[in-house]
């Protein structure tokens, strides 16, 4: 891997889609899921995204779930750093090698934004139930090894 | 059997789904994070 070229066993979920993994379930868990399952799979954050996506979860519940929270998602992520004031997603992304951005901001979804953010980061937006209705673990799982997917190696749920 | 603690002494993921409180929907996480956003400087 070269400067900042995506690596596409590298996510990032914005904070509304991890805020929604938790809260809401549906297409967000699903997408995250796929990540839990395989611990090859990377979910790339920095302390900015994960800091919004507890203060959304303290506000829409409470600061002991949003701790606890906070807790274990640490133990899932790899957690790179970047310039304060950047946007969490596009930042973690770009400083994270990431080849996907899982979020429901329309503003990155259009397909201006994509183009125009790709001047920066070559990172496709997808929102979580795109992702998690494309991520073909078997057809990903050479990036990684020469051996068959052995399918998932991981309890989602533990 | 998923249990209430995850390997690491961290809640499971299931137990911390399971105290989610219900009839949150994706929209209100969207706005509530948009306005976060909007206060912070320089983003």
């Amino acid at each position: 891997m070269t400067g900042h070229d995506p690596d596409p066993t590298r996510v990032v979920a914005d904070a509304d889609v991890l805020a929604a993994d938790l809260l809401v379930g549906g297409d967000s868990r699903e997408a995250i899921d796929h990540i839990r399952r395989h611990s090859w799979m990377t979910l790339v954050a920095s302390d900015p995204l994960l800091d919004d996506a507890q203060t959304v979860i303290s506000r829409l519940a409470d600061d002991d779930l949003a701790a606890d929270w906070r807790r274990k998602i640490e133990t899932l992520v790899e957690r790179v750093e970047h310039p304060e004031g950047d946007h969490p997603g596009l930042a973690a992304a770009y400083h994270g090698h990431a080849a996907h951005v899982l979020t429901y901001d329309e503003s990155l979804l259009t397909t201006r934004a994509n183009s125009s953010t790709k001047r920066f980061v070559e990172t496709s937006f997808k929102p979580p139930g795109g992702f998690a209705r494309l991520f073909d673990p078997e057809r990903l799982y050479p990036e990684v090894s020469d051996d068959p997917y052995p399918g998932p190696d991981r309890d989602p749920r533990a | 059997m998923t249990g209430t603690r995850g390997a690491d002494d961290t809640p499971s993921w299931a137990a911390l789904f399971d105290r989610a409180p219900e009839h949150i929907s994706e929209a209100t996480i969207r706005e509530l994070l948009a306005d976060h956003r909007a206060e912070e400087p320089d983003r």
